[in-house]
Parts: C-alpha cells; sequence; structure tokens
C-alpha cells in the first residue's frame, strides 16, 4: 500500500505542475494580447488536450487512496461495522471495475493515436497523441488503488477490525 | 411503460441506492449508465458511450476554469489577504444593533466569494468571528448561526465553482451566469444583515450594544490592510464584464492575482502553495469523476426514452412555470439534506432540462436559484455541512442544537430571499442583459 501511497502522490504532483502550467500559460497568454495584441499560438490546444486532461485523471488514484471521493457518508455513519465492510467492498468492487474498463478502451484511444501521430491544426499543429497517454494511465493506476482498498476492506470484514474512518469531501 | 423505460427508471433507483451505501457519486452514476445501455441496447452501444462522452467532455477548453478557480479560492483562503478583513467591517458596521453578526456576513461573503467555498468560509470565520462575538457577550446561536449562513453567500457572487459547473453541464454562457448571481447574491447578504438588526432591535439581550473605541491608527491601520481581496475580485469580474478576457480565463487572472499580491504582500509561503495546489488537483479529479458520470447518465436517461417519460410525467401533474419551480424547490431541500451541491446539480440536471425547456423557463434565472437553493442545503437538518464545520470548529463551547437553532432564523430568511428572486426574475437577469 505504501508504494501505491507514493505513487499516486506522485501523479498529482505532476498533476499540481500541469496547474502551474495552465496557470502560467493563460496568464500569459491575456497579458500578451492585452498589450501587444498577439495571442500565444496553441493555447487552449494544449490547455484542454494536455493540461486538463492530466489534472483530471491523474489525481484519481490519490482520491482512491484517501478515499476523498464525493460520497454520502449518512448511512455508512450508523450502521454497524461489518455492514461498513460491505459498503466498501461495494464501493471499491465497481470503482476498481469503472476504471479499469475506462482505462483499457482509452489505452485503445491511446495506441490509435499514437499510430496515426494523431494532432490538432490551428495557428500551428499541435501533437496531441502523447497526451493521450494520461486517461489510461490515470485511469490504471486508480484501478490499481481500488484493487488494493477492496483487499484492505476484505481483510478488515474477516478480521473483524475497524473499518476505516471517513473524511466528508468539502463542499464548493 | 415500455422495456426500456422500465430499464431507465431502474437505472434512477439503482445510482440512489448506490449513492446512499456510500459509492462514490460519480462512479455510481457511470457504472449504471454503462449496465443500463448494456441490457436497453447493447454492449457495443455501451462501450460506444463510455468510450465517446468522457473524451468530449474533457476536451473542452472552457473546464480550465474549475481548476484555477479552485487554486485561486485556495490560495486566497490560506493567505493573510483576508486578515482585516472581520476588523475593518467591524468599525464600518460595529454601531448596528448586532453589528458584530453583520460585520461577519459583509467580510464573510467577500472572503467567500474570492474562495468560492462555502465550506472554507464557515471554518475560517469559525476560528476568528465566532470568538469576538462571544467575547462580547452574544448569544452563541446568533454567534454561530451568522457564520453558518453567512459562508452560504460566496456560491451566488462571482466568482462561483457552482455557476460553472452550471454553466457546463447546460452549455449557458458563464459570463451571463456570474453577471446573474451578483445581485441575488448582495440581495441575501442585505437580507442577511436586516434580519440581524431587526432580531436583536426586538431582542436586545442577544448582543448587547458594544462600545468599540478605535484609535484612529488602528482604523487607518485596518484599511490598509483590506483592499487585495475586494481589489483581485474587482478585476476578476470587472476584466469579464469589459471583456478583457474570457470567464474560462478569469480564473487564471484571479488566481495569478492572488499569488501576486500574496507574495508581495510578504504572507506566501511554498508550504501552503503546495498544499493549494494538492487541493486544487484532488478536487478537480473528484468534480469531474461525477461531471462524467453525470454526463454518461445523461445519456442512458435520452437512450431509454426516460427523459420524454420523466417530462411528461411533470406534464399531466405540474402545469404552470411556478409550479415546476415550486417542486424543484422542494426536491432540492431534500436532496439538500444529504448530499453535497455538486453531486445534487449533476444528479438532477440531466433530468430535469428537458422539463425546464418545455416549460420555456429561462435557465439563467433557474441557474440562480439552483444555486442558492442547493446553498440553503448547507445550513438545513440533518446534514447541512457548514453547520458541522463550525460545530467542529468551536469544540465544546456550544452546541450542536446552538448552531441549529440559531441558523434557523438565516434559513427562514432565506427562504424569503428565494421568494424575491423567484417573484422577480429581472434581479438575476437585468445584468447579463445589461452586459450585452
Amino acid at each position: 500500500m505504501s508504494v501505491m501511497v507514493k505513487v499516486a502522490r506522485l501523479m498529482t504532483a505532476l498533476a499540481g505542475v500541469c496547474i502551474v502550467i495552465m496557470l502560467v500559460l493563460v496568464t500569459a497568454d491575456v497579458v500578451m494580447r492585452g498589450v501587444f495584441n498577439v495571442a500565444i499560438p496553441g493555447t487552449d490546444t494544449i490547455v484542454a488536450s494536455y493540461l486538463m486532461v492530466a489534472t483530471i485523471f491523474l489525481p484519481l488514484a490519490l482520491l482512491e487512496v484517501l478515499d476523498e471521493n464525493i460520497a454520502v457518508d449518512v448511512l455508512r455513519d450508523v450502521v454497524p461495522d461489518a455492514i461498513k465492510d460491505i459498503f466498501d467492498i461495494i464501493a471499491h468492487l465497481l470503482g476498481a471495475g469503472y476504471y479499469a474498463l475506462l482505462g483499457w478502451l482509452y489505452w485503445h484511444v491511446a495506441l490509435d493515436a499514437y499510430e496515426v501521430k494523431e494532432f490538432i491544426t490551428g495557428s500551428w499543429d499541435v501533437p496531441i497523441w502523447p497526451a493521450r497517454i494520461f486517461m489510461p494511465l490515470g485511469l490504471f493506476v486508480a484501478a490499481s488503488a481500488a484493487v488494493l482498498q477492496l483487499f484492505s476492506a476484505l481483510r478488515t470484514l474477516f478480521t473483524g477490525s475497524k473499518p476505516s474512518e471517513h473524511h466528508p469531501a468539502g463542499g464548493y | 411503460m415500455s422495456e426500456r423505460e422500465v430499464i431507465g427508471a431502474l437505472s434512477v433507483g439503482i445510482v440512489l441506492l448506490l449513492v446512499a451505501i456510500r459509492v462514490p457519486v460519480g462512479i455510481a452514476m457511470g457504472v449504471v449508465a454503462f449496465g443500463g445501455i448494456w441490457s436497453a441496447l447493447n454492449l457495443k452501444a455501451s462501450f460506444g458511450v463510455l468510450k465517446a462522452v468522457p473524451f468530449e467532455m474533457v476536451g473542452d477548453w472552457n473546464l480550465s476554469a474549475i481548476p484555477m478557480f479552485l487554486l485561486m479560492g485556495y490560495v486566497a483562503a490560506s493567505s493573510e489577504l483576508t486578515k482585516n478583513l472581520f476588523k475593518s467591517a467591524r468599525i464600518s458596521l460595529g454601531w448596528l444593533p448586532g453589528g458584530l453578526a453583520s460585520s461577519t456576513v459583509i467580510s464573510a461573503a467577500l472572503f467567500a466569494s474570492a474562495s468560492g467555498s462555502s465550506v472554507a468560509t464557515a471554518a475560517a470565520f469559525s476560528r476568528t468571528a465566532v470568538p469576538e462575538m462571544l467575547r462580547a457577550n452574544y448569544h452563541p446561536g446568533l454567534a454561530t448561526g451568522s457564520v453558518a449562513a453567512a459562508g452560504t453567500l460566496g456560491a451566488l457572487i462571482p466568482p462561483s465553482v457552482l455557476m460553472i459547473v452550471y454553466g457546463i453541464t447546460m452549455t449557458e454562457s458563464i459570463n451571463a451566469l456570474f453577471l446573474a448571481g451578483m445581485i441575488p447574491g448582495i440581495l441575501s447578504a442585505v437580507m442577511f444583515i436586516l434580519y440581524i438588526t431587526i432580531r436583536v432591535k426586538l431582542q436586545p439581550s442577544l448582543a448587547p450594544r458594544l462600545v468599540d473605541e478605535f484609535t484612529p491608527e488602528e482604523k487607518r491601520e485596518a484599511f490598509r490592510d483590506v483592499w487585495p481581496l475586494p481589489l483581485i475580485i474587482l478585476c476578476v469580474i470587472g476584466g469579464i464584464f469589459v471583456g478583457l478576457f474570457t470567464p474560462t480565463e478569469a480564473g487564471a487572472i484571479g488566481a495569478a492575482l492572488t499569488i501576486g499580491l500574496a507574495i508581495l504582500r510578504k504572507s506566501f509561503s511554498m508550504g501552503a502553495f503546495y498544499d493549494a495546489l494538492r487541493r486544487t488537483a484532488t478536487g478537480t479529479a473528484s468534480i469531474f469523476i461525477i461531471v462524467v458520470g453525470a454526463a454518461l447518465f445523461q445519456r442512458l436517461l435520452g437512450l431509454t426514452g426516460m427523459t420524454n417519460f420523466f417530462t411528461d410525467l411533470v406534464a399531466t401533474h405540474i402545469h404552470t412555470q411556478l409550479g415546476v419551480i415550486l417542486a424543484v424547490t422542494v426536491l432540492y431541500l431534500v436532496m439538500g439534506c444529504f448530499l453535497e451541491p455538486v453531486s445534487i446539480m449533476l444528479l438532477t440536471l440531466p433530468v430535469l432540462t428537458p422539463v425546464l425547456q418545455s416549460y420555456d423557463i429561462n435557465l439563467i434565472w433557474f441557474a440562480v436559484i439552483t444555486v442558492k437553493l442547493l446553498e440553503m442545503g448547507l445550513v438545513t437538518p440533518p446534514m447541512g455541512l457548514n453547520i458541522f464545520v463550525v460545530k467542529n470548529a468551536m469544540g465544546s463551547e456550544v452546541t450542536l442544537g446552538q448552531v441549529f437553532r440559531g441558523t434557523a432564523g438565516f434559513l427562514l430568511t432565506d427562504f424569503l430571499t428565494l421568494a424575491i428572486i423567484i417573484a422577480f426574475p429581472i434581479l438575476s437577469l437585468w445584468l447579463p442583459s445589461a452586459a450585452q
């Protein structure tokens, strides 16, 4: 599990780097446009195809590891421990399946993109095939994290130890 | 009901069941969408939808507004930019009956606008404003209630993440949505202040009159440090209004300004910045997993004919716009008891959109009503998130019951505000139309 936590944190850090690049790029684009009346070419493509995709999919594993996905705690808080474990098992099973399925689909999308060297035409042709790897990467690691969480929920069920507490996700 | 409609209806039930047993909201919607389309049509269609929909969603450049505004909020909340907000509000409004509570409302509204988070606002003011009110012998209910309620103001006053999520889901102009929330947001704050003033006037023991003695030097100092936050909000909204940048870009500008001012005022730390980045990354991912799930679920409802079925069902029972709005009000208040705002919005909008369209309800006006209702859900029992945040921050100094009772008056005031927003659509629609 500790290796998983490290991997998940590393991927989230990478997403953090992408957020900083996004911040700098978009701000620079607005300033350049306002002051010199020239836009930075390809900004929207880079933001949408690379930076946003990385920001969305790379932290999924950490969400799974820390159990920070937005979920409803009301019922789980009041049921006995064994039922809590069963709830957790169902949640992680579905999570693992969903992420793995999406990951598998987007792995093929990434392969196809690699074969045709996909790019988006614009003021300059931005190659976007390398960005296609972010989705399957984030999803597969998230699926693995969910599988590990599933095992740990199964273990607490059978050893009868205390199920982990959940942190309610913040509102916006 | 046709077979497909039965599958659609069952799917709605299964999603609710899964959400109830704490399957993450986004995963529940996504999994059921996949299974539902598979059984209603076939596996190939299911794969097709699963492959196409998330891809279309995340490729949209407008989505980048979400991480940027989240980042702006986390940086603003952790920096010292918010420091003298409460003090200067206190100097300006302290003379009112219940002036400290009113000062809380004004400063929390500004803070919530910049931080974009009701919960962060409630947490921050529980630690600063509540102790000051308690020291001035304010009734604990009034002290905590005003903080829990004022935290909810940020979602209407732009910039607002909830409005962005609404705009993306409904393909409405985020620009128009931001402007639409402005007057209703300010109205909500004014109504809170009126409520506090009248309440304390009738029952002066709730909030003993405070004789604040500030030296001119203290006053100067408080106002000297208060400008960054209002300035940031003004720049972001003003820039959108005059067309300097789009609402999507406004997020990055707001975040850059906030970081820049924090560095300038020596209240920027790398540790806090890393933490803000981590929260931004996981916050973005957790919103999008629901956005993607909701988009998939929307396809399922469309493909099974559930959308039409539901629209027809509503049409046979409700005949006026007002009827639909009232039904939605009840629905959201009930859901607000159990779910957080983004989830409620994304669970319901796919089903409600065709209904709203068939009744010719203005979707910008509806956005304001929706956001107001969702924020009211943060202070309604049994699951009012803001109330728990305040209670947790205060520890044993107040009881949960005191916070709930203290918030009740604000909630009633909110109902009145909501009625005004519903009765006068012009309050929401005037600014967006003036901007065009």
